[in-house]
C-alpha cells in the first residue's frame, strides 16, 4: 500500500545525509542516552535526585516545559500568513514550522512525564479509563490541548506530504477547517499553560491577568527566533528554498513581540514596586534578592540585557537584513526568553512560600541531563521530520506511479 | 502533659515522718466519700457561676487524692503548727516550701484555704469549696477564664472530642501559689529539610519593630 | 464499610454508628475473594505475601470512590500485607466512613501556644510520617509581637526556652478548606473533600504531578521525594486508607485531622499532645460544641481569609 511505502520512504530519507548530519544525530542520541540513564536512576530513587523540595515543588522540568509550549505555539506565525493571507512563500516553509510544533509539543509532554513522580500510574489520566478532572483542573485541560495540538500538527502535514509524495495536489480547501482549528488551538495551548499558573490565587507572582498575554508575547519571540535559525540552517544544508521575505517577516514579528514583551515586563515592575505589598516578594526576590537570598538575580538581569540588546539590534532593518546580526539577535533573545520564562518564571513563584519561607532551588546535574535529553529528543524529532518533509517537497522521494492509479 | 504544680514537690522526704501511708489512705477514703456528695455539694454553692443549680455538663478530673498536705488540721491548729509536728520538723525551715506569689495579688494562705474542715477552700463570702472544685474560688476573680473554661475555649479537653467531656481543674495546669502559668521549656526541634538538601542559612532579616522608624 | 474496632473504647459514644462486620473478613474466611482484575483470587494465604499479585492488584486498582466494597477490601488487605512485608509489623487498615451529622472544625488559641512543637512530633509518630526529611504536617512559626506578617516569621526557631520574650507562636497545618484549591487542581481527582469536611488523598491514585502543592495557599501539602522511612518499631498499626496507612514514594500527603482517630470519636494527635489546651476540635454542626462556642464568642480569624478558601481551621485569642 502506498501509505506504507510513503512511511518507509520517509523514514529512509531521514537517514540520508552527510557526515555532519549523522554527527548531529549521533550527538543527540548520546545526549538522550545519558539522560535516559539518569531517568532510570530517577525511576529507582524518586524525584529526590532533583533539587526540588516541598518549598519549590516545580523546578527545572516544568521551567523548560513552560518555555517549550511557547515554541510549539509559535508555529501559528507561519500558519496564519500561509493560509489566511495566502503567502505562497510562507506556504513553502509552513510544513517545517509544523514539524517544529510537533517536536516542541512532544518535548513538552516528555518534560511533564519526567516530572511525574508516578509514571507507572499514567493510565489514571486517560479519560474514561482513568479519572480526568475536567472541567476544573487546568492541568487536565493542558493534557487535552497538548495532545490535540500534536494530533493537528501531525494530521495536516501528513496529509499534505502524502499527497505530494503521490504527485498530487493538496488543495487547501480540503483541510482548511483544520487549519483554522490549529490557529485557535495554538493560542489555546499557551493560554491554558498560562492559566495553569495564573489560576493559583495563593501565588501572587503568577496570579495576574497579564500572564496569558505575556506568555503569548514571549512565545512569539522565542518561537520565531528558533524558526529563523532552523530555516537558515535548512536552506544552507539541504538547499531548500526559503525565500528571504519569509525570514524578514518572521524577524519583524519577532521584533514587535519582543517590544510588547518588554512593555509587559515594565508594566509588571511598575505595578509591583510602586506601592510594594507582600505580593511583590517574589518579584523582589527575582530582581533584587530577598533577605540576602539572591540566586536568580544575575540570571534575570542577564536575560534583561540580552533581550534589550536583541530588540535594539532588531529595530534596524539593516541589521535584520544582515543574516549574521539577525541570527545573533535571535540567539540572544532566545536565551533571554528561556531564562525569563523558564527558571525566572517558575521558581520565583515558589519563593517565598505561601507561609513566607525562603528556600532556594538549584537544579542538580541529573535533573539538567534529563532535561537536556528531552531537548535532544525534540531536536531529533524536528530534524527527522524536517528531513523527510524536505525530501518530499524537493521531489527526492516519490511514490512509484501505478498503472491502475 | 500537664505540670502538676501541687505542693507535693518536696514532700517525699517528709512523708516518712508524717505517717504518709495513713494520710494517703485517709485521703482516698475521704475522696470516695466526697464523690458521693458531689451533686448536692455543687448545687449548694451560690457564688454566681451559671452552673450553680445544675449538674456539671462535663466531668472534672479529680486530683485531690494525689495531695499530701491535706487535711491541713493534721498538722495545723489554725495558722499555728501543732507543737509535736513542729518538733519532728525541726530541721526543715518551710514545710510547704513556698511563698504565695499569685500574680500581683496580695494573698495569703487563708484567703483561699480553710485550715479547718479537712483542707477545703472557701469563697470570699465564706462558702466551703472542695479542693476538686477549686475553679469556684478561681472564678471569683478570673470570671472570664472561667466562662471560657466552662464552654471549652480555655483549658485542655482530655480523651475524646465527642461524648462525655472531661477537663482538668484550674489547678491541674496552673499553680495558684507560684506564678500561675506553664513553665517555659525547650521546644521540640526545628523542621527538617528534604533529604540530600542543605538547610539554607538564615541571612539578614530586619529586626526593626513596626514602631521603630527607619532613618 | 467499617470494621469492629475492638481495640478502641467506644463505650462513651452513644451515637456511634453500628460497626458492621467486614465483608472482607467474611469472604476471607470463606476463602473466596473476587478481585477487580482477577489478580487477587485465592488470598487465603494472605499473610504469606504474593508480591506479584499484589503489584498487579496495586497497578489496576481503581479510584477509591469508584471501587466496590470488595475491591476496597482487597485494597485494604494488600496494604496490610505490604506493611507486613516492608516493616515486619501487622497493621490494620480500615476505611471507616464519615460520621453522620459531623463536619469537623479546629480552633487554635494563639494566646496560649507556647511554641513547644509537641503537636508536630505527636503527628509525626501517630501518622507514620517518613523520618529524616522534611515531612511534617504541622509547621509552627515564631512571629514578632507587633506584626503578624508571615514574611518575617521564623520557621526554624530553636531556642533553649520557649516562649521567648516578645514573640508569638502560630502552628499551621492543612486548613481543610470548604472550597479547596487543591481539589480543583488535581488532574486525576486523587484528592477530594469527604462529607465530614476532611480533604483526603487517595495515595494509590495520585500520579505525583504536585499541582495540588502549587495550588495550596497554606503550604499544607507535602511530597514523598523518596521512599518514606518509618522505623518499624515506631509504626502506628491503627491506620485508615485515606489517612495514616503507610505511604509510598512519589505521592502527596497532608494532615487529615487524624481521620483514623476522629471518626472513632478520639481527638487528633496534635490536640491530645498539646499541653496548654490551645487546640480545640469538634463538630461544627453541633451548636453545643466547644468549637462553636469559640467561633461565636471569641475573636477569631482565619489565615488568608481574603482568598475565599473558607478554611475550617480558625485561630482565636484569649
Amino acid at each position: 500500500m502506498s501509505l506504507l511505502r510513503f512511511m518507509g520512504d520517509g523514514v529512509r530519507s531521514m537517514m540520508r545525509g552527510g557526515p555532519l548530519y549523522h554527527g548531529w544525530l549521533l550527538l543527540l542520541v548520546a545526549l538522550i542516552a545519558v539522560g535516559g540513564w539518569y531517568y532510570a536512576l530517577q525511576l529507582r530513587e524518586g524525584l529526590i535526585i532533583t533539587g526540588m523540595s516541598d518549598q519549590v515543588s516545580w523546578g527545572f522540568y516544568i521551567a523548560n516545559f513552560t518555555f517549550m509550549v511557547g515554541i510549539a505555539a509559535a508555529a501559528v506565525l507561519l500558519v496564519i500568513p500561509a493560509y489566511l493571507f495566502h503567502r505562497e512563500d510562507v506556504k513553502q516553509v509552513v510544513l517545517l514550522g509544523e514539524a517544529m510544533a510537533v517536536a516542541a509539543v512532544i518535548t513538552a509532554i516528555l518534560l511533564v512525564v519526567v516530572d511525574l513522580a508516578r509514571p507507572d500510574r499514567f493510565w489514571h489520566i486517560i479519560p474514561f479509563i482513568g479519572r480526568f478532572n475536567l472541567p476544573l483542573s487546568m492541568l487536565a485541560w493542558d493534557v487535552v490541548v497538548l495532545y490535540g495540538y500534536l494530533f493537528l500538527n501531525l494530521l495536516i502535514p501528513f496529509y499534505i506530504l502524502y499527497r505530494h509524495y503521490r504527485g498530487l495536489d493538496a488543495p487547501v480547501r480540503s483541510y482548511f477547517p483544520f487549519v483554522v482549528l490549529t490557529i485557535f488551538w495554538a493560542i489555546s495551548i499557551h493560554t491554558v499553560t498560562a492559566f495553569l499558573f495564573s489560576a493559583n490565587s495563593g501565588r501572587p507572582f503568577w496570579h495576574t491577568a497579564l500572564l496569558g498575554p505575556r506568555f503569548i508575547a514571549s512565545a512569539f519571540v522565542s518561537g520565531p527566533a528558533l524558526i529563523i535559525i532552523s530555516l537558515l540552517l535548512i536552506r544552507n544544508f539541504w538547499n531548500y528554498s526559503v525565500k528571504p521575505a519569509v525570514i524578514d517577516m518572521l524577524a519583524v514579528i519577532l521584533m514587535f513581540a519582543l517590544y510588547i514583551n518588554l512593555f509587559f515586563i515594565g508594566a509588571e515592575l511598575f505595578t509591583d514596586f510602586y506601592n510594594e505589598t507582600s505580593h511583590a516578594s517574589s518579584i523582589r526576590y527575582l530582581y533584587f534578592g530577598l533577605q540576602g537570598y539572591d540566586g536568580l538575580v544575575p540570571w534575570i538581569w542577564t536575560a534583561m540585557g540580552l533581550n534589550l540588546v536583541a530588540v535594539f539590534m532588531l529595530s534596524f532593518e539593516r541589521l535584520r537584513a544582515n543574516r549574521v546580526t539577525l541570527v545573533l539577535s535571535c540567539m540572544l533573545c532566545f536565551t533571554g526568553i528561556w531564562i525569563e520564562k523558564g527558571m525566572g518564571f517558575v521558581i520565583p513563584g515558589f519563593i517565598p512560600t505561601p507561609l513566607g519561607e525562603i528556600f532556594e532551588f538549584v537544579p542538580t546535574f541529573p535533573e539538567v541531563m534529563i532535561t537536556v535529553a528531552c531537548w535532544a529528543v525534540g531536536a531529533m524529532i524536528f530534524t527527522l521530520l524536517a528531513r523527510a518533509a524536505v525530501a518530499v517537497e524537493q521531489g527526492e522521494i516519490r511514490a512509484v506511479v501505478e498503472s491502475q492509479q | 502533659m500537664t505540670a502538676p504544680l501541687s505542693v507535693s514537690l518536696t514532700s517525699k522526704s517528709i512523708k516518712t515522718c508524717l505517717e504518709s501511708v495513713r494520710l494517703k489512705y485517709r485521703n482516698q477514703f475521704l475522696f470516695i466519700l466526697q464523690m458521693l456528695f458531689i451533686a448536692p455539694a455543687l448545687s449548694a454553692t451560690g457564688d454566681g457561676a451559671s452552673l450553680q443549680t445544675e449538674k456539671l455538663p462535663f466531668t472534672v478530673e479529680s486530683r485531690k487524692h494525689r495531695f499530701d498536705y491535706v487535711p491541713c488540721d493534721d498538722c495545723h491548729d489554725g495558722v499555728e503548727v501543732i507543737p509535736e509536728v513542729l518538733e519532728m520538723m525541726a530541721d526543715m525551715d518551710d514545710m510547704h516550701d513556698m511563698e504565695v506569689r499569685h500574680g500581683n495579688a496580695d494573698l495569703q494562705c487563708n484567703n483561699c484555704h480553710m485550715l479547718e474542715k479537712g483542707g477545703s477552700l472557701h469563697t470570699l463570702s465564706g462558702k466551703t469549696v472542695d479542693l476538686d472544685r477549686a475553679y469556684r474560688v478561681c472564678a471569683q476573680c478570673h470570671s472570664r477564664e472561667f466562662q471560657d473554661w466552662q464552654y471549652g475555649a480555655h483549658g485542655k479537653r482530655m480523651k475524646r472530642w465527642r461524648g462525655g467531656r472531661v477537663v482538668l481543674n484550674c489547678t491541674g495546669c496552673h499553680d495558684p501559689h507560684n506564678e500561675t502559668g506553664l513553665e517555659p521549656r525547650a521546644p521540640m526541634g526545628p523542621p527538617g529539610v528534604r533529604q540530600r538538601l542543605e538547610r539554607q542559612q538564615h541571612r539578614h532579616r530586619h529586626g526593626r519593630k513596626p514602631w521603630e522608624r527607619s532613618e | 464499610m467499617s470494621r469492629q474496632r475492638t481495640k478502641k473504647d467506644m463505650a462513651n459514644d452513644t451515637d456511634q454508628s453500628v460497626a458492621s462486620y467486614s465483608r472482607r473478613k467474611f469472604l476471607k474466611g470463606l476463602g473466596t475473594v473476587t478481585a477487580a482484575a482477577g489478580c487477587t483470587a485465592g488470598t487465603k494465604s494472605a499473610w504469606a505475601g504474593a508480591t506479584l499479585k499484589d503489584a498487579m492488584g496495586d497497578f489496576f486498582q481503581d479510584h477509591y470512590q469508584r471501587m466496590t466494597p470488595e475491591e476496597i477490601a482487597d485494597a485494604l488487605a494488600r496494604i496490610e500485607r505490604k506493611a507486613l512485608r516492608k516493616f515486619g509489623r501487622e497493621i490494620t487498615c480500615t476505611n471507616t466512613p464519615p460520621l453522620a451529622g459531623v463536619v469537623f472544625g479546629y480552633a487554635l488559641n494563639i494566646s496560649k501556644c507556647k511554641g513547644y512543637r509537641d503537636c508536630v512530633s505527636a503527628c509525626v509518630r501517630e501518622n507514620n510520617l517518613g523520618r529524616g526529611g522534611q515531612m511534617e504536617y504541622i509547621r509552627v512559626v515564631e512571629l514578632e509581637k507587633g506584626r503578624r506578617d508571615l514574611e518575617n516569621a521564623d520557621h526554624y526557631y530553636d531556642h533553649d526556652l520557649v516562649p521567648q520574650e516578645g514573640k508569638e507562636y502560630m502552628p499551621m497545618q492543612c486548613m481543610q478548606c470548604e472550597d479547596p484549591p487543591c481539589v480543583k487542581a488535581c488532574p486525576v481527582d486523587a484528592t477530594w473533600m469527604e462529607p465530614d469536611g476532611i480533604v483526603v488523598v487517595d495515595y494509590n491514585w495520585c500520579i505525583g504531578c504536585r499541582y495540588c502543592m502549587t495550588a495550596c495557599p497554606y503550604s499544607a501539602r507535602h511530597f514523598n521525594w523518596s521512599e518514606p522511612l518509618v522505623p518499624p518499631d515506631e509504626l502506628n498499626p491503627d491506620t485508615h486508607y485515606l489517612g495514616n496507612r503507610p505511604r509510598m514514594k512519589g505521592v502527596v500527603e497532608k494532615c487529615h485531622f487524624c481521620i483514623h482517630r476522629t471518626r472513632q470519636g478520639l481527638q487528633p494527635a496534635c490536640q491530645e499532645a498539646c499541653p496548654t489546651g490551645a487546640r480545640v476540635f469538634g463538630n461544627l454542626l453541633d451548636p453545643d460544641s466547644e468549637i462553636r462556642y469559640i467561633l461565636e464568642n471569641k475573636t477569631v480569624f482565619r489565615l488568608k481569609e481574603e482568598l475565599g478558601t473558607e478554611p475550617k481551621f480558625w485561630y482565636y485569642t484569649d
